[in-house]
Formats: structure tokens, C-alpha cells, sequence
């Protein structure tokens, strides 16, 4: 797995799939999988969760961004 | 990860590094029979359930929408990832608009302190409180692992897979933090209490209806479809590279690594996987399907966080770009916190614990077979999963 080098250059990969998925097309790609109906209802899930302190749900949708970061690294780096 | 080793799906090359190759295997057949068609079924039910469609009939419309968007996808990557684009930015619309209305008109100023309301709280009581409240955000946050599956259609995925993460993850969590905020600037906290108590959940919408009347609400709701659809959409086109890239190591289905001749996508894993879909659609309902993903994904998750410690046994001269922020000790709060939400499941809703845990122990018995047959050399064509 060392030795695989980037083809970027290339429009198909050596197994067949088209290189097509751009950074916006990976930015939006994420964005169409991880901003879902959530966003609308969650919120309310999490105020009762804290018994309505506001400053406390703020903080928590804070930590899952900051959980599913540090879960990226964690998978990425150790992965080397 | 996925830039490192393109041809791995996901975690599975990562669980077999640190422990052995049946993990990254289970990995991927639970996403396959559990959590992942168990997030498409979700987000269709969540579709139907916009337009207060349920029951029969709301599964019904489900299940086609289902079938109609696998057949979208069969037609290219570039017809999926152009409609993620659209979906993206029409999504975002209505959004934007809530967040401004609410920033320039809103008249309330939240009260942001951190003292809980009920008096006098112990500390363990706050983490636990705390613990519990980001685990419901957490739901909001699933889906980013994902983007290592289609690393093989992405150019230069060494710059353009981790930039995709860092700049999605962090302003997705700036645009959550925000939204939430501009709903406390408009409605003051009892009546969130009123409308959470009479199980209106969906505070964007009152928002935009309370600020710019009817037509607020009707934008909230088409934004609203549209990013189901987009996420649904960007599930069915990522799992089932995972599938093929399972397919290709070896312990799958032969017919998933097949790609179709001119549209370059892998046919039958696609296919294979919105009949998986369907079922789970008619068999659990929304909330069922929603705790079951959660539960089963906690299970890899702690099986992930676990691997740094054994990685570090097992590899202790390689060469490390970052220390984990707090070292081991933070590596064993989270391993603790994870068990202690799933035994949690396990008290509260022990089937959702059940068939969590019998999937995965159905995969073992899989692994083997495949095994067995890999190592007889049988080569009899096509496995066909229906």
C-alpha cells in the first residue's frame, strides 16, 4: 500500500471507476450525506435533553463536531 | 485513511490492521444488512413522514422512492454527484434564509448561561447530561466516513479527500451551532418548552413561519425534502463501493465487483442493496431504524477507538504525525462513555440491542464460508445475494 502512487492525471483508474469527484464535488458530497432532515428536528431532541439550557445545547452540537473531527483523525493518521 | 490506501471501503482495512481481517469484514457486512441500508430505509421514511405519510402507505411511497433513485444512480457516477451538487446548494437556500431572518429580526437574546435551570447539579450529573445531549447531535454528524468509498472517483483524492473532510466537518458544525442559535433569537424558551411538549419538533419551520408568515414555512418544508433526498441519494451512491471494494479483497459476492461496461458503477451491489433496503423499510418503523443504526454504529465505533491502543502494542516504532489530545487516558473516558451508552440500549430497548449484536455474529459465520471458499479454490461463477 506504500508504494500506490497518486494518479490524479488520470480521467479512469486502474480499476475501472471515472475520476469525476472534484473538492467542491467531495465538500458537497459530505454535505449531501451528513445535512439531513436532522438539522430541522434534532435541536429539539437535544434542549430536552439538557432541560432546556440553551448555552449547554450550543456547547453539545459544538463536541459532536469536535467527536466526528477528532474520530477523522484518529481513522486517517493511524491508518499510516 | 482513504487517501492513503484507495482501495479500501471505509474503516475495514484500518479494524484489520489492528486486529485481524474478519473485523473489517464485519464492518462492511453490517453496513450492508444493518446500519447502512438501515440509513437509506430511514431517510426515506423521514421523507414520507414530512408529507405526514405513515404507515402503509407512507412505506409504500418509501420503498418507490427508493427504487426510482437506485435507478438514477445506475446511470454514472457523474448523474449522482451532479444531483448531490444541485441538492447541496438548493438546501442550503432555505437555511441561509432562516438564519438571516433570525439574526436581523429576531428579538429575543437567549439566556446562554450554563447553570442548569433545575438548581444544584452534581459534576457527574452535568457530563452525563452533556454526554446525552451530544449523542442526539451526533445523528446530525453520521455519514462523513463515507467519503473514503468514492475515493477511486475522486481526482487527486490525496489533497482533495482530507481538504473535503476538514472544511465539511467544520463549517457543518459552525452552520448547526448557528441554526440553533438563530431559533433562540426568535422563539423565547417557553414557548419552546409549549411546542416541544406538543411533540413539534421541527423549530426551523415555526421560525420561518412566525418571521415571513406562510410562504417562510412553505420554503422550510421543500428545503426540508430536498435534503432528505440529498442525503438518501448520497447513501445509495456510497455504500455499495464499499460492497465492491469487499467483492475485489475477496470475502463477498463475486457479482459486486463487477462494474457495468459503459456506465462504470457497480450494478448489482446497487441493486442488491435497495432490495436489502426495501425489507428493512417494511420490517422496523422510523424511530426503530433510527436507534438501531445508532446502536450498531457505537459498536464499530468503540471496535475503532479500541484499535489505538492495540495499534500502539502492535506498532510501537511507527511513526506518528499527531498525538491523540490527552493521550490514553482520553482514548479510555470515550472506550467507558460508549459502553456505558450501550448498555444503556441494551436496558431500554433490549431488541434494538438484540438484532445489533446478531448481525454481526451472523457475519462471522459468513466470513468463514467465504473463507473456506477462497481457500478451496471453487470457482463457481456468481454468488447471487437474493
Amino acid at each position: 500500500m506504500k508504494s500506490f502512487k497518486d494518479n490524479g492525471e488520470s480521467s479512469v483508474s486502474k480499476s475501472g471507476f471515472k475520476q469525476e469527484i472534484g473538492l467542491f464535488g467531495g465538500v458537497s458530497f459530505l454535505g449531501g450525506i451528513m445535512i439531513g432532515g436532522g438539522i430541522f428536528y434534532l435541536g429539539s431532541y437535544v434542549l430536552m435533553r439538557t432541560e432546556f439550557n440553551m448555552g449547554l445545547a450550543l456547547i453539545c452540537w459544538g463536541i459532536g463536531g469536535i467527536i466526528t473531527c477528532w474520530e477523522d483523525f484518529v481513522l486517517r493518521k493511524w491508518a499510516q | 485513511m482513504g487517501a492513503m490506501i484507495p482501495k479500501a471501503g471505509g474503516m475495514t482495512l484500518y479494524l484489520n490492521t489492528a486486529y485481524h481481517p474478519i473485523f473489517g469484514f464485519l464492518n462492511g457486512f453490517n453496513s450492508w444488512v444493518l446500519s447502512g441500508s438501515g440509513s437509506i430505509a430511514a431517510g426515506a421514511l423521514a421523507l414520507t413522514g414530512i408529507f405526514g405519510l405513515t404507515g402503509t402507505t407512507g412505506k409504500l411511497i418509501a420503498s418507490l422512492f427508493v427504487i426510482v433513485l437506485t435507478i438514477y444512480n445506475l446511470f454514472g457516477i457523474k448523474a449522482g454527484s451532479t444531483f448531490q451538487n444541485i441538492a447541496m446548494v438548493a438546501k442550503m437556500i432555505p437555511i441561509i434564509i432562516i438564519m438571516v431572518a433570525a439574526f436581523t429580526m429576531g428579538t429575543e437574546s437567549p439566556d446562554l448561561s450554563l447553570t442548569p435551570s433545575g438548581g444544584d447539579i452534581s459534576f457527574g450529573g452535568m457530563v452525563s447530561m452533556i454526554a446525552f445531549a451530544t449523542l442526539a447531535t451526533l445523528w446530525a454528524y453520521e455519514g462523513w466516513v463515507n467519503l473514503n468509498t468514492i475515493t477511486e472517483e475522486m481526482k487527486n483524492p490525496k489533497r482533495n479527500l482530507p481538504l473535503s473532510l476538514i472544511i465539511a466537518i467544520g463549517s457543518i458544525t459552525l452552520l448547526y451551532v448557528l441554526f440553533n442559535l438563530a431559533i433562540y433569537k426568535v422563539i423565547p424558551i417557553d414557548d419552546i418548552k409549549e411546542l416541544i411538549g406538543e411533540e413539534e419538533y421541527y423549530l426551523g419551520t415555526e421560525v420561518a413561519m412566525r418571521l415571513l408568515g406562510g410562504v417562510g414555512g412553505t420554503i422550510v418544508i421543500i428545503g426540508m425534502v430536498i435534503s432528505q433526498i440529498g442525503s438518501t441519494n448520497g447513501m445509495i451512491i456510497a455504500f455499495p463501493r464499499t460492497h465492491y471494494a469487499m467483492a475485489v479483497e475477496g470475502h463477498f459476492f463475486k457479482a459486486f465487483k463487477k462494474l457495468h461496461p459503459k456506465y462504470r458503477v457497480p450494478s448489482t451491489a446497487i441493486i442488491c442493496q435497495a432490495v436489502i433496503t426495501i425489507i428493512l423499510l417494511w420490517l422496523r418503523d422510523l424511530d426503530q431504524l433510527t436507534s438501531l443504526v445508532v446502536f450498531s454504529n457505537m459498536l464499530f465505533n468503540v471496535l475503532v477507538i479500541i484499535a489505538v491502543p492495540v495499534l500502539r502494542k502492535k506498532m510501537p516504532d511507527a511513526e506518528r504525525p499527531y498525538r491523540v489530545w490527552g493521550g490514553l487516558p482520553t482514548i479510555y473516558i470515550t472506550i467507558a462513555i460508549y459502553f456505558a451508552m450501550m448498555i444503556n440500549t441494551l436496558l431500554e430497548d433490549p431488541l434494538t440491542a438484540f438484532i445489533g449484536l446478531i448481525v454481526p455474529a451472523i457475519g462471522v459465520v459468513v466470513y468463514f464460508i467465504f473463507d473456506r471458499k477462497i481457500k478451496a479454490e471453487a470457482r463457481n461463477g456468481q454468488t447471487n445475494c437474493q
